[in-house]
């Protein structure tokens, strides 16, 4: 595997070099699998620019890119921030093109071997995890390119203004896409008798016209795409964009597992080198540094309050332990799960060239290779994690995202933390949606093609996890901004099936109680209402916009 | 850049024409920092995606906030960092939502008690400036004139022209296509005149051949003759193969091909006037006060700006020192302190006359001849400063030699000082000559700044 770093357009032999020594000494010892890597040493304002793409060379402009790029120069100026790395699988596979990682030029010489480092492990991750080849694009780059001259070209035909509104609306529905789409699994095929046949053939011919779609369909966009009334340069956007957003969204699926992995691979590499190489005393800078490491600022994928390194990284170290012991005793905790921290570096040599550590290093390249998020917690954050390492750092809260303050801490408890680390890792924390079958003809009058659309919530995975209803309610003002979306597309009334929580305050309040309250200026027990009121009661409705107002309609 | 392009590219032009278009449906991202040991706030525009998402629904009406969220599993649930025994250093600081950055900087105190931060100014994302408001100035501009009296040109700058070529000047201003061209001239020429020379060669030869034939020259003559000619026509031969064959070819430059350009200077004549604005900002003026003035010399220059384009602006800032300082200082400043004194404000003014130092922020020092140019002073204060018959010491030494000197006293309070008055009074004779108008001012609204402006550049009558 070749490896090369840049400075511009000059390769920088010295650091080539470097890079290279690190790569091979990573594949040949650790067994980490990579394509060939293209590093490229950049400037402040250079990042700037390759965060506001996700880190693409090339990519279809909007004003989100120009914002993103004004707010990353903004932080920059002011608080000084400054992110290390970005890498992306800008490969394909055929023509064997480098995987590009972007790093920045300002930092000093142990950063930027631990840097390289780190990046290996993205690399290995792209090549080789299932799940992150799933809804992989192949050649990105030159597909960007097309999507590019595409949108120039439409805006030259249609007007800049009508194409960038028509991609900023589709982007309000880029989350209704299928991340868990279902696998078609194929029967055995039997002898039928000529009887049966027939028969079969019979069903086939009788069977009733087609409704829209035909069954239930998680995947919106993808059914926008075939029945709404759209021009043919709107089709073609949409489709491109959907392609996209799965590309986009996909890796969120798996944040915790690439950024925990490559946290490893650093710090495996850095125990795996002498003082000669990696001088402590840099070494003290950059972990300053990274230990303030963010994900990029307007990153599409962020929804929670965690850090995704941290948690990935102590994950997979628990999970490293676990399986170069074999067992999980108290005393081995304590003692082994700091042991980088304190002894010393001819110690730690010693204890990764131990055949245990080695066969259960396999092991743990084993998962990198097969999970995501989810399954991640699912199968390392068992008791021990959360007595030694999740007990102290989180905690369940509710309430709205954003506001700190209006955060209420509810729960400390291994069972509830555990749930809702499934519960944000599950779908990107976004509520699923989808359209039931004919749900394209709903309220559908004769002599019409389509009628109105319908879409329902579907609950059903994380109220598996325990989590209750009334928790999984749609934030109503973005609801109403996705619905006008929607019927921008489908030209026809759009409706929503969710439910709601209905409180009914007491009505019948007697004189003295509003005598007490008003004189007083405080609630009268009476007013309150009881503990089963306050709680609400789950009330299923259907969210209407018919193009002028919004409804709420009951279900009963 | 370093990059092979730029990924961003059209992007930045269409944020900011998104920024034009629906500035007023973006919510803003508050950066508050540090300059001069005073908080300032970036605010910056920020649009959202929004996208289908867990959240609280609309309430009906008549219940009660405290309600929304009473029990347990009201909200969705999240994971929050923090609890016994974590460091900072470990877990980070908590990720943004939706990319809404969360500043180390923020601080509650830092919070005036309106809710408001304290030097809030609205400034623009992309260059960090202080954002201008537009100011309509059409409406009462047939009613203002700029009287210029004096009309002595001045020489500011010196427009360059290029009308001649020659064979000598500075490299810089070397000029290729003529420099070529005479290349290819003189090796064309030359060409032909080896050719020319070698024809020439050959018909004295032939002469020489038939007078040796009527006997007129001698044999050992005709030989040597003939011997030379030869000689020298083998010599033009190897030379003309030297060349190349085609005479287009740009061969080695020399001197002798070299071109300049010739320059040729033509001074630019400017008439125009300065205005001088002298802005209060004392520890005894209000923060409407300060937005009057702001607000007043914005309008004024907006004005000159339009109308008279060559007029050239200077901005001084006093409490009981003054100083002048560069056009966005001059807005920019939010916060006022300090004693007052006019005559510092005065002697900067002379100071600029005379050709001396004076206390500035600027780079570069200001000189001026008022016997030139035609200078109006713009004083903008609400008229406390020192003993009266102090501060008109200066002020008695530029009124002969300015244009007009406009006062504009801010008259908010129930006290009003009485320095409006005063001058009124010392100065009779320039007030009734045009060279003194005074005002005063009632409160930043459009209607009070415009009748300030009829009453310091109204047409005369």
């Amino acid at each position: 595997m070749k490896v090369r770093v840049f400075r511009g357009y000059e390769i920088d032999e010295y650091w080539t070099n470097i890079a290279q020594r690190i790569a091979d000494r990573m594949r040949e010892k650790y067994k980490l699998d990579f394509p060939n890597i293209d590093y490229y040493f950049v400037s402040l304002d250079e990042m700037a620019s390759i965060v506001a793409t996700h880190g693409w060379i090339v990519f279809p402009s909007s004003w989100e890119e120009g914002q993103r790029y004004y707010l990353n120069k903004i932080k920059q100026k002011l608080i000084g921030e400054s992110i290390i790395e970005i890498v992306v699988p800008s490969y394909s596979e055929k023509r064997n093109t480098p995987i590009k990682a972007y790093i920045n030029s300002s930092y000093n010489d142990v950063a930027k071997k631990l840097v390289i480092a780190h990046v290996l492990g993205h690399a290995h991750i792209y090549k080789n995890n299932v799940l992150s080849r799933r809804f992989k694009i192949e050649d990105p780059i030159s597909f960007f390119y097309r999507l590019l001259q595409k949108i120039n070209e439409y805006e030259i035909l249609y007007g800049e203004e009508e194409v960038q509104e028509f991609i900023e609306n589709i982007k309000h529905l880029s989350t209704l896409i299928d991340l868990y789409p279902s696998v078609k699994i194929q029967k055995e095929t039997t002898s039928l008798s000529q009887k049966e046949k027939r028969k079969a053939m019979e069903k086939f011919l009788i069977k009733e016209k087609d409704k829209i779609p035909k069954r239930k369909e998680y995947d919106i966009l993808k059914f926008l795409e075939k029945y709404a009334p759209l021009e043919k340069w709107q089709r073609d956007l949409l489709k491109s964009y959907r392609k996209l957003f799965y590309f986009l969204y996909s890796t969120g699926s798996i944040k915790i597992l690439h950024e925990g992995f490559s946290s490893l691979v650093e710090l495996i590499y850095f125990l795996d080198s002498d003082e000669e190489e990696l001088p402590i005393k840099e070494w003290i800078s950059y972990a300053e540094l990274s230990a303030q490491r963010e994900l990029p600022l307007g990153s599409l994928i962020i929804k929670e309050d965690f850090n995704p390194y941290f948690l990935g990284f102590k994950l997979l170290m628990h999970g490293l332990i676990k399986l170069a012991t074999g067992e999980y005793n108290k005393e081995f905790l304590e003692e082994k799960t700091k042991w980088y921290e304190r002894i010393s570096r001819e110690d730690l040599k010693d204890i990764i060239n131990k055949p245990e550590f080695i066969e259960a290093w396999r092991k743990i390249l084993d998962k990198v290779n097969t999970y995501d998020d989810f399954l991640l917690i699912k199968n390392l954050f068992d008791l021990e994690f959360f007595n030694s390492v999740a007990r102290k750092h989180y905690f369940v809260y509710e309430g709205e995202n954003y506001l700190w303050y209006k955060k209420i801490v509810v729960s400390r408890s291994y069972k509830d933390i555990l749930t809702t680390f499934l519960f944000s890792s599950y779908n990107l924390k976004l509520p699923r949606v989808y359209i039931p079958r004919g749900g394209g003809e709903y309220n559908k009058k004769e002599n019409e093609d389509r009628g109105e659309l319908l879409l329902v919530q579907d609950t059903s995975f994380p109220e598996m996890l325990g989590i209750q209803r009334k928790q999984l309610t749609l934030y109503e003002k973005n609801e109403k901004i996705v619905l006008e979306a929607l019927y921008k597309i489908w030209k026809k009334p759009v409706n929503i099936k969710t439910f709601d929580v209905e409180f009914e305050p007491k009505k019948n309040v007697s004189a003295t109680s509003w005598f007490f309250s008003t004189i007083f200026g405080v609630w009268h027990p009476e007013m309150l209402p009881s503990l089963e009121e306050r709680s609400g009661k789950i009330i299923e409705v259907i969210d209407r916009f018919d193009g002028n107002k919004f409804e709420k309609i009951k279900i009963k | 850049m370093s990059l092979p392009m730029d990924p961003v590219g059209s992007a930045k032009i269409k944020y900011k024409r998104k920024l034009k278009r629906d500035r007023e449906k973006a919510s803003s991202i508050d950066f508050p920092y540090k300059d001069d040991e005073k908080i300032k706030i970036l605010r910056i525009p920020f649009f959202e995606i929004e996208v289908l998402e867990y959240g609280p629904r609309e309430r009906h009406e008549g219940i009660s906030e405290e309600w929304k969220y009473p029990d347990k599993g009201m909200g969705t649930p999240g994971i929050g960092v923090g609890g016994t025994g974590s460091t900072s250093s470990d877990t980070g600081a908590p990720l943004p939502g939706s990319g809404l950055p969360v500043s180390p900087l923020y601080s509650p105190s830092q919070i005036g008690k309106d809710g408001k931060f304290a030097g809030i100014i609205p400034v623009d994302p992309i260059t960090g400036k202080p954002v201008e408001e537009n100011v309509n100035i059409d409406e009462i501009a047939t009613e203002l004139e700029l009287e210029l009296l004096k009309p002595t040109k001045v020489v500011t700058e010196y427009d360059i022209e290029f009308p001649g070529i020659g064979k000598t000047g500075p490299e810089s201003l070397l000029e290729w296509n003529e420099t070529l061209l005479t290349n290819i001239e003189r090796q064309l020429l030359f060409k032909k005149i080896i050719e020319r020379k070698i024809k020439n060669l050959d018909e004295e030869k032939e002469e020489l051949v038939r007078e040796f034939e009527s006997g007129k020259v001698k044999e050992a003559n005709y030989l040597i003759e003939v011997d030379r000619i030869e000689r020298s026509k083998a010599n033009l031969e190897r030379l003309f193969k030297t060349l190349p064959e085609n005479p287009f070819r740009v061969g080695r430059i020399e001197r002798e091909d070299k071109r300049y350009l010739v320059p040729e200077f033509t001074p630019i004549m400017y008439k125009g006037a300065v205005i001088m604005f002298i802005r209060d900002i004392s520890g005894s003026i209000t923060q409407d006060q300060l937005k009057t003035s702001q607000k007043l010399s914005r309008w004024i220059e907006e004005w000159v700006r339009k109308f008279y384009s060559d007029t050239k602006l200077i901005y001084i800032l006093h409490n009981y020192d003054a100083w002048e300082v560069e056009r966005e200082k001059y807005y920019g400043v939010v916060e006022s302190g300090g004693g007052t004194r006019f005559a510092s404000a005065y002697d900067i003014v002379i100071n600029i006359f005379t050709g001396k130092d004076y206390p500035r922020e600027t780079k570069e020092k200001k000189t001026l001849n008022p016997d030139e140019t035609d200078v109006y002073i713009v004083q903008i204060t609400d008229g406390f400063g020192q003993s009266y018959n102090d501060e008109i010491k200066p002020l008695k030494e530029i009124l002969p030699k300015i244009t007009r000197f406009c006062y504009v006293q801010e008259d908010f309070d129930s006290t009003i000082s009485d320095f409006k008055e005063f001058l009124e009074k010392e100065f009779k004779e320039y007030g009734r000559k045009g060279a003194l108008r005074t005002t005063s001012i009632k409160g930043y609204e459009d209607e009070y700044i415009k009748k300030a402006m009829k009453d310091l550049f109204g047409r005369k009558k």
